[in-house]
């Protein structure tokens, strides 16, 4: 992500100097512009590239540039995807594997850091620093793999789930743990003296007020796994396929070889649930929500 | 309709050898308001919560109507309580706050509606049930946190400090509304302030604690007439009690020309005289107009309409202690000058040295 300097405010210049905050005017203006045009291309670039091959015939995409398509036939590229790709049993899937592996990793991350947040001591910082230590360890694929057929779990869903709930674990015990620091106790305190035990506490006023940054978790959460090609081969390898194995298989498989036009027809079917859990999702990270409980 | 006792109640925090709250022993009546005050620090606030069962009771008991519920969880007590922040779910409406505990308790939903209605409405707050609190103003806030409390109907309300975060008009208003809301309620509520005008205007009886322990438990009246020693007569009351060291001659204390009979107990208590004090209020002071009395070096005089105060100073040098007068708002003197004062011995307090205990004057 790029940060471009915000311009600074005319009425907090100094005024006696007038040359020289002209000269910063002339840049300040300038800034905002390139900053624009910077993401612009960054951005709409790639967008485009894949837009427009998505849209072209056969012929046309076989050496993808930037050119725009001679006649726009994205909805047929579309239709021959999701038919001879066999992307709607890749979709079920993907969804078999993603959302339980985003509910547990969820439930189970907010569940560990409620108890993190709100628990003092050493013993309890170092536990931390252990659930969070996942960030920054590789994870060891070969041994993930050794273990899973130990247990009968290799090449199944559950198994997958298990790998993906253990992978993003750290990363949701992270973002949550400092959030709920933030939480004021006396919420808590109020809903226990309402008669809630911990298991009502948590669900009743916990949760709800982590709706912010469990939304940004799930987006990024999603995100990885929706796309992950690197896991999914080497734990569910042939026996389940979930939408970009399917894709490596039919491409490689020859359906798809210099076909680019489907290649990008199917990375933009691919990508549009992605669209849809962001949109739904970042509608709940609002600033503030606990507004209006204290003071 | 219920009684709360503590009995010899301590709380002891890890690693701090000095109770927050030591050997609390008070007995509040069915039906009483009982004022917590004291300074910051005071341990009011940890002995309210231990009540609540926030806080952990290391010895001595919190009794329920007779029931010892020291070891009981908050939710197993059947109580209520208001806190200084509030603490309104945010994600919740003006409602669903006051109706939570009774739908945790399983109350079906149309009753829950009738005692949500009901409380909203003796609260002024009907018109804002579907809102969310983040949309009320801080005293709309404060009266959803008393109603979360009243709809539950419990056996002790507990409230701590609840009105701090008001401004100071609002402050008045609410304490006069939650005084009579209790007197209609009729429910045991413990209250907890730092506030001692807060403690006198509400409670039927009002404990003083001082680092964590109990000083004296007594009507408004009798803290302001009878002080047990001289941290409650100096806390309570305001401006606070003028708190004058005094010497014991043969015929009584002397305040510098000024000699305070005492009787024969009153001196036997006081022993040697070391360390005795005077107190005096700043009401039970007046101007001699004739030369008589104390001198007194105003420095600053506080007009507040029917009333003025005289912030001065007695003797020269060493021996300056600051004094307090109230005179008539009317005809008050100027800062700068000197004036005379007398006091009426019958409302004068005297405090033995050491541990400051009250001594009456006449015994």
């Amino acid at each position: 992500m790029t940060i471009a300097a915000a311009p600074v405010p005319a009425d907090l210049r100094a005024p006696t100097r007038q040359p020289a905050s002209r000269r910063r005017r002339g840049r300040g203006a300038l800034q905002p512009v390139v900053a624009v045009l910077a993401t612009l291309a960054l951005l709409g670039v790639p967008f485009w590239l894949v837009v427009s091959t998505a849209s072209k015939s056969q012929a046309e995409a076989f050496d993808p540039d930037l050119s725009p398509p001679g006649s726009w036939q994205l909805l047929t590229n579309v239709r021959e995807v999701v038919t001879d790709g066999d992307m709607v049993r890749a979709f079920f899937g993907s969804v078999l594997v993603v959302a339980p592996s985003v509910f547990l990793v969820l439930v189970l991350g907010s569940m560990a850091s409620w108890v993190l947040a709100r628990r003092g001591g050493r013993g309890m910082a170092v536990v931390y620093a252990l659930m969070i230590s996942g960030i920054v360890l590789p994870p060891a694929v070969v041994t993930i793999v050794l273990l899973l057929r130990q247990l009968g779990l290799a090449g199944t869903p559950t198994g997958m789930v298990g790998v993906y709930t253990g992978m993003y674990l750290s990363t949701v015990v992270f973002f949550v743990t400092g959030f709920i620091r933030t939480v004021p106790h006396e919420l808590e305190e109020a809903a226990r003296v309402d008669g809630a035990g911990p298991v009502r506490v948590f669900f009743t006023v916990i949760l709800p007020l982590l709706t912010p940054v469990l939304s940004t978790a799930t987006i990024l959460i999603v995100l990885y796994i929706w796309n992950d090609v690197f896991y999914a081969l080497f734990v569910l390898g042939g026996q389940l396929d979930t939408l970009p194995l399917n894709l490596f298989r039919v491409a490689s498989a020859g359906l798809y070889l210099q076909n680019w036009h489907l290649i990008f027809a199917y990375v933009i079917v691919m990508s549009l649930p992605l669209l849809l859990t962001f949109v739904i999702a970042q509608r709940k990270i609002i600033s503030g929500i606990t507004g209006g409980a204290v003071k | 309709m219920s009684t709360v006792e503590y009995v010899k109640a301590s709380r002891l925090y890890p690693g701090n050898p000095v109770p927050a709250v030591d050997e609390l022993s008070l007995e509040i009546a069915d039906g009483e308001f009982l004022v917590l005050v004291g300074p910051s620090g005071s341990g009011k606030s940890t002995a309210l919560r231990m009540l609540a069962g926030l806080e952990e009771v290391t010895s001595g008991e919190i009794r329920i109507d007779g029931v010892d519920v020291s070891d009981a969880s908050p939710k197993d007590r059947d109580i209520a309580m208001v806190f200084q922040s509030y603490a309104l779910y945010p994600h919740m409406t003006v409602g669903e706050n006051m109706g939570f505990a009774l739908r945790l308790a399983g109350v079906g939903k149309a009753d829950i509606a009738t005692r949500v209605a009901r409380a909203a409405a003796m609260l002024d707050l009907t018109g804002h049930l579907d809102r969310k609190p983040k949309a009320l103003s801080g005293g709309q806030r404060q009266r959803v946190a008393m109603g979360r409390a009243i709809v539950r109907s419990p056996r002790v309300f507990l409230m701590d400090e609840p009105l701090s975060n008001l401004d100071a008009k609002l402050r008045v208003q609410t304490r006069t509304e939650i005084a009579s809301l209790q007197r209609e309620l009729g429910t045991t509520t413990v209250y907890v302030t730092h506030d001692q005008t807060e403690a006198m205007t509400m409670g039927d009886r009002v404990a003083v604690l001082k680092d964590g322990v109990l000083q004296q438990v007594a009507t408004p009246r009798e803290l302001y007439d009878r002080p047990v020693n001289v941290f409650v007569a100096g806390f309570i009351g305001s401006p606070a009690m003028n708190v004058l060291p005094v010497t014991l001659t043969a015929e009584g204390v002397q305040l510098g020309d000024l000699t305070v009979p005492v009787g024969p107990a009153a001196r036997g208590a006081l022993g040697s005289g070391e360390g005795a004090q005077l107190g005096v209020r700043p009401e039970a002071l007046h101007l001699t107009g004739d030369g008589t009395g104390l001198r007194l070096d105003v420095a600053v005089v506080e007009e507040l309409g029917a009333d003025a105060y005289l912030h001065g100073s007695l003797g020269a040098g060493d021996g300056r202690r600051p004094l307090v007068v109230r005179v008539d708002g009317r005809t008050p003197p100027r800062a700068g000058s000197t004036v005379h004062v007398g006091l009426r011995p019958d409302e004068v307090h005297l405090f033995r040295g050491g541990d400051g205990a009250r001594v009456d004057a006449a015994g």
